[in-house]
């Protein structure tokens, strides 16, 4: 079950950010795709489960025409966009492969679905050594302390290039 | 309370991870600030508050879990 806080409702309607509000519903309705699971995973790393929930809501509501709206947890949408385009995959269809596992573990099947969505653009799939330093890369990126970061898309590609490469 | 005092107070809770400090502190201090915030503060604040509630859910979720789990457990 979703809640809406009226408090937060009145203030974006107040502010003029109507669209706001229906960008949090599809958001928190992503999140609650199916029971939640550990809180370890999402209290460390949380840009693992909010960047894949953030990047999907913007690229729904550009889809229905809503394009006004500011994308939360800018940092993480930038590093997935970022790690899609360094592997040559389409960031939606990897997105759409994390969104079938719960909230608390995308990060445990990250590599999996990295490799899955290699396999459906029919491109190499990851060495055990590359598994593993892409793992360390986005462990940093989708650390909780990046959360309100305003992203460097140079910097996180050269992080990216250096680490995994 | 200024809202940038108000961010700074959520992001120490944040990095205690003491999401239930994060959720009890903005509770009682939101109302105060909310006519000052502009719409990037109060973006800031559900980037925070999110990571709260988030947390809090799944630690009532998998304690949940557990007490089914435990049950047959007990009975036994």
């Amino acid at each position: 079950m979703l809640y809406f806080s009226r408090m937060q409702v009145r203030f974006y309607l107040g502010v003029g950010e109507p669209d706001a509000i229906t960008s949090t519903w599809v958001h928190e309705s992503i999140h609650a795709r199916q029971p939640f699971g550990s809180d370890h995973e999402y209290s460390t790393w949380t840009g693992y489960e909010e960047g894949m929930t953030e990047g999907l809501t913007h690229r729904l509501l550009i889809s229905q025409g809503v394009t006004q709206v500011d994308v939360s947890f800018p940092f993480y949408v930038t590093a997935y966009e970022e790690i899609a385009r360094m592997l040559g995959i389409d960031v939606v269809t990897l997105w759409r492969g994390l969104w079938r596992h719960q909230s608390g573990s995308v990060r445990a099947s990250f590599i999996s679905i990295v490799n899955l969505t290699l396999i459906q653009s029919r491109r190499d799939i990851l060495t055990m050594r590359q598994r593993e330093r892409l793992q360390l890369a986005t462990d940093t990126l989708f650390s909780t302390h990046h959360r309100n970061d305003r992203p460097d898309r140079r910097a996180i590609a050269d992080l990216l290039k250096r680490v995994v490469q | 309370m200024t809202p940038n005092t108000f961010l700074a107070r959520l992001d120490t809770y944040s990095r205690a991870n003491d999401p239930e400090g994060m959720l009890a502190f903005a509770e009682q201090h939101l109302l105060e600030v909310m006519p000052t915030l502009s719409a990037s503060e109060m973006r800031q604040i559900n980037s925070l508050g999110e990571w709260a509630a988030m947390v809090v859910s799944m630690r009532e979720a998998t304690a949940h879990t557990t007490n089914h789990v435990a049950e047959p457990t007990l009975r036994s």
